[in-house]
């Protein structure tokens, strides 16, 4: 317990409420989503980040609306913190036409472009690419946007993962790369998987700065990422931020943790829930009754978004066949006339098929 | 007998050829020294010609077999031999259902479109389909008079049936193309119930003749004069020869012997020539002479004990006569009721060529021969 | 009208589209110093920079990733892979990414990124630099694929390619870069995506193609002439969307068809006009539809070999010839 001495203060205080806000709101939509999907209410797969909160909201905390960032099939998170409503994100999970995505991309395909969201990725390393064109692209339209790629220690041993690194050092590209190293990518811990204990060795092979942090301690990622997205903004090229963290969870909903011991999660978990972590961090600067609120603010929010999703419709079949091109929602467009020959052979052998898990793990 | 085309000996050590295209496809014409098919060696690419003008029938192995120098691959039906009907020419072997009739999509769709009959078309495509090409302007029944067009080709119905029943016998396809035509021609009849009290008695006092001969006697001398009835319908003008169509039921079905120059034959001569006929056609031995050809025909139904037929035309004929059992029934005999034998007689004829008038005379006059059978003789 | 370079009618669409809209930038391999193994870039960093004409690192995943990129955050990138053969090492970037992402995100953005691919059979490159691919990509929901035939085609699809607001991949075969043609003096001059060109009109016969073997059906109908027969020549000029209506009206014309390109024949694009003209045109069908395209082996090194196994005018034209003589 933090004396009253050494509690944050002033901007530091508003900080650590906004980034403890944050993650409570995270971590009741992700143990939410684990309830609804483990209740048959959401097809697909899940992939939960109860454990990293501090990462994504340490991390969005520095950037603006218009700043860019791509995340990973572990996604809910990155979006909720970027900006992102609950209401679309759940209806989405749900498979409604509410969905931010109007149903069609799930859990690993969230993405929300009004708030910069470029999307969470089902191709792990999937985002590098993406977040060196948003870098990119800033330069080209001469902004100071910066770019954020979310990804884990899996993803790092990918193709995409240096070849993005090395174009971004060399061209001076403002992108921040924001590793979630939390030990296991599916089933393989990072020890089997790599001669390194610290991956930001490798950004030194690209000459890029790295740094390394604490991923439970939120303050400690927003410090470390804001000065990357200065160093980025003032054009002094791209950062790696590499956070240690831990999913609390197994990869997917459903998954029977067969490479790791029950007991090392609850140890990791008693000594680093980030959420504990930072109410012990801001100490007395937290009322007790304001840390209740803001998890009751939350569950609100959450049982709020979960009745929108419950009340919303399916998305209409023929959803189906339309939105690959643009255009193809004009009739007299070649591709929607094709597109509508389509619908129509298979709309009559279409099911009505009930929202809900078609099985979980994959 | 079919001319064999056999794998050509090109060269002294040449032990085997290779197919390398067949030129000509089975169902198509070839004349003689007419490339038939290019066979490959290891020397030499080299064109095989028709050793004879006529039909491909058949032609053996695709493009890369081997063949034997001096085996047959292929055979060419000379001319009469190779079934020209439209069936043959056209469709594979015949299956217990009904042949499959190989025709292109766009062939199909042209043949509805004119009404043509796609069983009487000749397909010259690879094995035998019929395309686009292949398929007749419209030729109307009505306006044209069915017989052999120059190809010969039985000109297309006016109704496409559609191909035949599935289930009708291949035996009846001609009689089912022929009835389907003359179904569209103007024929009426003329009837009339004649005394042959007479007749009766000439036959019982002879005993070597029957109904039969005596119809066709009657009708072959009243033919003479009566041009009009043994009308052409090919030409429009009388048949030169007075040759009589019989219909006999057979084992066989429904065939149609001819006595020939019946006029010139006496009655007992008919009778014999009758007989003759009879057992030619039991045997299913009656030929070319025997059949087709005639210029007029008469059915009776008086051995079925049956009193009245109508029969039709067998085109390109353009009258029929038909005569059921000489029964006994109520007559009026000089003002009075009597019993009297009498034979129901039916001429149907096609109008286009004959009118009534001429019809009913002709009918009268034979009426008039069963009561005088005497004029006859 | 002007008559220029296939080379040349890229390199005009290019400095045209980069001049109308500041957004447009180009990237690859070998672009900016080399101006293309082609030429086809020569002279583009003098007059737009080189922050918009970008020499990459060797890193196809990462310049095909980063094209996704920048076109979802408002810029147009042309992307250029130096051989078609090479879109294999980012075939995630393309089909997971580019393809997908603006219908799994519910039209929430656009990809307005070409690829611009030189492929094709020519000067004994061999099999990993002589492929067609535009097959895998049609069988890809999402993407646009053009195939130029010549200089008109070259310039008027390439504008087409960046000023759509979908993913295009841009198929240039590397011989006919040297190919001059009549091409419009014309800024807005823009050959629409999904509309074929019918080059030559017969009766006889229809020969469907696009890309090179555009010119060497037209040779082929040349020989066919000669024999009386008079073909149809459809240039698709777009292979997705397939300008199905075009396809179905040469059929309805001629009732016999030869599709023919350079790719391979087995599962190409041809297998799907030719069954969509089996499934929707049927009754115009005289004959069967045949195909051509290239043996379903690698593309082989030696000169002697390699033109042996890709089709040109004279087998184009036997097929069509053999198809009027009822010989298929």
């Amino acid at each position: 317990m933090a004396d009253t001495l050494t509690a944050p203060a002033g901007a530091r205080r508003e900080l650590g409420l906004a980034l403890l806000r944050t993650m409570i709101r995270i971590r009741v939509l992700e143990e939410g989503i684990e309830k609804h999907f483990l209740g048959g209410e959401i097809p697909g797969f899940a992939h939960l980040s109860i454990g990293q909160e501090a990462v994504a909201a340490g991390t969005c905390a520095n950037l603006r609306r218009d700043d860019a960032i791509a995340s990973t099939h572990r996604g809910h998170g990155h979006t909720l913190a970027k900006g992102t409503a609950m209401r679309g994100m759940v209806a989405e999970l749900f498979a409604r036409a509410t969905g931010i995505c109007k149903g069609k991309g799930g859990s690993m395909h969230i993405a929300d472009f009004s708030v910069g969201m470029l999307g969470a990725n089902g191709v792990v390393a999937g985002g590098f690419g993406l977040v060196a064109g948003a870098a990119l692209s800033a330069v080209q339209r001469k902004t100071d946007q910066v770019a954020v790629c979310f990804f884990g220690d899996g993803a790092t041993n990918r193709g995409p993962f240096h070849e993005n690194l090395n174009l971004c050092a060399v061209w001076n590209l403002p992108a921040i790369f924001v590793l979630e190293n939390n030990r296991y990518a599916s089933t393989t811990s990072t020890a089997e998987t790599m001669k390194i204990p610290d991956v930001a060795v490798r950004a030194a092979g690209y000459g890029m700065p790295s740094a390394i942090v604490d991923g439970f301690d939120a303050f400690a990622v927003y410090d470390a990422v804001g000065a990357a997205v200065e160093r980025a903004r003032a054009g002094g090229g791209p950062t790696f931020v590499e956070c240690k963290t831990y999913r609390a969870r197994g990869h997917y909903i459903g998954d029977p943790e067969r490479y790791r011991q029950k007991r090392e999660v609850a140890d990791v978990m008693t000594a680093s829930d980030p959420v504990v972590r930072m109410q012990g961090l801001l100490g007395d600067a937290l009322a007790a009754d304001e840390f209740e609120r803001i998890w009751a603010e939350a569950r609100e929010e959450f049982a709020d978004a979960v009745a929108f999703a419950r009340s919303s419709p399916a998305p209409q079949k023929d959803e189906a066949f339309f939105g690959a091109y643009t255009g193809d929602r004009v009739p007299g467009n070649p591709v929607h006339e094709f597109e509508a020959r389509e619908r129509d052979a298979f709309l009559p052998f279409a099911p009505d098929t009930a929202a809900g898990s078609q099985g979980s793990g994959h | 007998m079919p001319a064999s085309v056999v794998m050509p000996k090109l060269g002294l050590t040449m032990a085997s050829g290779t197919i390398a295209r067949w030129i000509k496809r089975p169902g198509e014409a070839v004349r003689a020294g007419e490339p038939l098919l290019e066979v490959s060696t290891d020397k030499i690419s080299y064109e095989v010609e028709s050793p004879a003008s006529g039909t491909l029938a058949s032609a053996r192995g695709n493009d890369g077999d081997e063949f034997a120098c001096g085996e047959v691959i292929g055979l060419i039906a000379l001319a009469g031999e190779y079934d020209v009907t439209p069936s043959a020419a056209t469709a594979p072997p015949a299956t217990s259902n009904g042949a499959r009739l190989v025709a292109s999509p766009a062939a199909r769709r042209l043949a509805r479109e004119r009404g043509v009959t796609l069983r009487d078309v000749r397909g010259t495509g690879p094995r035998g389909r019929i395309t686009l090409g292949d398929i007749p302007a419209l030729r109307q029944a009505q306006l044209c008079p069915p017989g052999q067009d120059d190809k010969g080709r039985q000109p297309a119905a006016i109704h496409d049936t559609g191909g035949y029943p599935a289930r009708l016998p291949a035996v009846r396809r001609p009689i089912y193309r022929k009835m389907t035509e003359v179904g569209l021609l103007p024929v009426p009849q003329v009837e009339t119930v004649a005394n042959v009290d007479a007749v009766r008695a000439l036959m019982a006092r002879r005993g070597d003749f029957g109904w039969s001969a005596f119809a066709v006697c009657a009708a072959a001398r009243l033919l003479r004069e009566h041009a009009e009835i043994r009308t052409d319908a090919t030409s429009g003008a009388p048949f030169e020869r007075i040759d009589i169509g019989i219909a006999a039921d057979t084992p066989h079905g429904l065939i149609v012997p001819v006595v020939r120059g019946a006029d010139a034959l006496s009655l007992a001569e008919i009778q014999r020539e009758i007989v003759r006929l009879a057992a030619l056609a039991r045997d299913g031995a009656l030929g070319a002479a025997e059949i087709g050809g005639a210029s007029f025909s008469i059915s009776n139904v008086g051995p079925q004990g049956v009193e009245r037929v109508a029969p039709l035309p067998d085109p390109p004929q353009t009258a029929i006569l038909g005569i059921g059992a000489a029964t006994q029934r109520p007559a009026v005999v000089d003002g009075a009721l009597a019993v009297a034998w009498m034979l129901t007689c039916v001429l149907a004829f096609d109008h286009r060529f004959i009118d009534g008038a001429p019809a009913a005379r002709f009918l009268a006059a034979f009426a008039h021969a069963c009561t005088d059978p005497g004029v006859l003789l | 009208m002007p008559t220029i370079s296939f080379t040349e009618a890229t390199l005009q669409a290019m400095q045209e589209e980069m001049r109308r809209d500041a957004t447009v930038f180009l990237m690859g391999e070998d672009i900016a110093k080399q101006g293309g193994i082609f030429g086809q870039f020569k002279g583009l960093p003098q007059e737009f920079g080189l922050e918009r004409v970008r020499d990459t690192p060797i890193s196809e995943a990462a310049l095909v990733g980063a094209g996704v990129g920048a076109a979802l955050t408002g810029c147009r990138p042309v992307v250029d892979m130096h051989f078609a053969d090479f879109i294999t090492c980012a075939m995630d970037e393309v089909v997971n990414q580019a393809a997908k992402l603006r219908y799994m995100f519910g039209e929430q953005c656009i990809v307005p990124m070409t690829l611009r691919a030189p492929d094709g059979i020519t000067k004994s490159a061999g099999s990993q630099h002589s492929q067609a691919l535009e097959g895998w990509f049609v069988h890809t929901p999402g993407l646009e694929v053009v195939v130029p035939a010549d200089a008109e085609d070259a310039k008027g699809l390439l504008k087409a390619a960046i000023r759509s607001d979908n993913p295009t991949l841009y198929f240039e075969h590397k011989a006919l870069f040297p190919q001059k043609g009549q091409v419009p003096d014309d800024d807005d001059f823009v050959v629409p995506i999904g509309k074929a060109k019918t080059m030559r009109d017969g009766n006889d016969v229809a020969i469907v193609t696009y890309g090179i073997t555009v010119g060497r059906a037209i040779e082929a109908a040349a020989l066919l002439e000669a024999d009386g027969i008079g073909a149809t020549v459809i240039n698709l000029r777009t292979v997705w969307p397939l300008d199905y209506g075009a396809i179905a009206d040469a059929v309805a014309r001629t009732h016999r068809v030869v599709v023919a390109h350079e790719a391979v024949r087995v599962g190409g694009i041809g297998a799907e006009i030719a069954a969509f003209i089996g499934e929707q045109c049927f009754d115009d069908l005289d004959a069967p539809v045949v195909r051509l395209g290239a043996a379903h082996v690698p593309v082989p090194f030696a000169p002697v070999l390699q033109e042996a196994m890709y089709p040109k005018a004279p087998m184009i034209a036997d097929a069509a010839r053999r198809l009027v003589r009822k010989q298929f």
